[in-house]
């Protein structure tokens, strides 16, 4: 039996390449991370030569690695293409959240008003170091969230198609 | 786990899901969603390009996704709700297939310029893909259900 997590860390890193870099995550949708992990399952059946049904727990455990393998590449391309650029989509999008949230309530909010300190304090962090250690984790935290489910729903898909593909081909 | 269960499961998920891609609509002069709007909108670019050309606009406020993942979500509510009262019996791989194909050329159509991107386009493929997607999944799962004649 081969490694079990050579086929997830590859199609997680193919998933992360196509939903943060610059350029290919215009093509970038829904079906990446769910396709990445069935066709890890896939893969993993392939390079045993193995046509043994495969069950939910094996399903899971391959969408949630996949799913998580993501979500750390992501955050990696994240970090470095911010420390390249010294900006991102979060630090674009900052003003046009302050201007709302400055013109929805003139009575001082203290506990939202401390949130948007930490969000200033990070823009003005990637701003002039290119690196905030609160944005890393904000973004795996974001990333590994979704990541984590469409893997998961991906595997489950995967395990119907392949545990079908495989009876087909022993009749 | 039954297929019904599955079933339960997914639609609770797809109807949160759902519900947080129209949250800015719904709570757009909350304050306290202004906080987590940038939050929510990271989870969602994970699995959707947010260009703001292809975004749909409600009242003046974008949605987390483009039209063509709204297209899939709303397809996939639809068929979860569906799904309780019709269980699907037919093979529907060649449907998924066929809707699968019209999504891919359309993206390549639209990414080449042959013709300019359309939201209305955008957010019927990928309606049609959503609608026959669920119907596949719980079709391969209803077939685990009904047939033993695997050896476990």
């Amino acid at each position: 039996m081969k490694n079990k997590f050579i086929s997830p860390l590859v199609c997680g890193f193919g998933a992360s390449v196509l939903t943060v870099v610059p350029g290919l995550k215009e093509i970038g949708c829904c079906l990446i991370i769910p396709f990445a992990a069935g066709l890890s399952l896939y893969l993993y059946q392939k390079s045993n030569k193995s046509t043994e049904k495969i069950f939910s727990k094996q399903a899971v455990v391959f969408g949630l690695l996949t799913g998580i393998f993501s979500a750390v590449f992501a955050t990696l391309f994240e970090i470095l293409f911010t420390a390249i650029f010294q900006t991102n989509d979060f630090v674009k999008s900052l003003p046009q959240v302050e201007i709302a949230f400055k013109s929805l309530s003139i009575v001082s909010q203290n506990l939202l008003d401390e949130v948007f300190k930490i969000y200033k304090g990070m823009a003005v962090d990637i701003q002039t170091r290119g690196f905030s250690l609160s944005y890393t984790i904000y973004f795996f935290i974001a990333t590994s969230f979704t990541s984590l489910i469409f893997g998961l729903i991906g595997g489950l898909i995967g395990m119907a198609f392949i545990n079908r593909k495989n009876k087909s081909n022993l009749n | 786990m039954h297929p019904k269960k599955y079933l339960i499961i997914f639609f609770i998920f797809i109807c949160l899901w759902c519900f947080g891609i129209i949250s800015p609509v719904v709570f757009h002069n909350v304050k306290v969603f202004l906080i987590a709007k940038p939050f929510l909108n990271q989870v969602y670019a994970t699995v959707c390009h947010q260009s703001p050309e292809k975004i749909i606009s409600i009242g003046g406020e974008n949605i987390f996704v483009c039209s063509r993942c709204a297209g899939i979500y709303l397809g996939l509510l639809l068929t979860s709700i569906i799904s309780f009262f019709i269980i699907p019996k037919n093979k529907n791989f060649n449907f998924l297939l066929l809707t699968f194909a019209l999504l891919l050329l359309d993206v390549t159509f639209s990414n080449f310029k042959i013709y300019n991107y359309s939201k209305v386009i955008a957010l019927l493929t990928g309606l049609l893909l959503g609608l026959t997607l669920l119907q596949f999944v719980l079709e391969q799962l209803n077939f685990f259900k009904t047939q033993s004649n695997y050896e476990e």
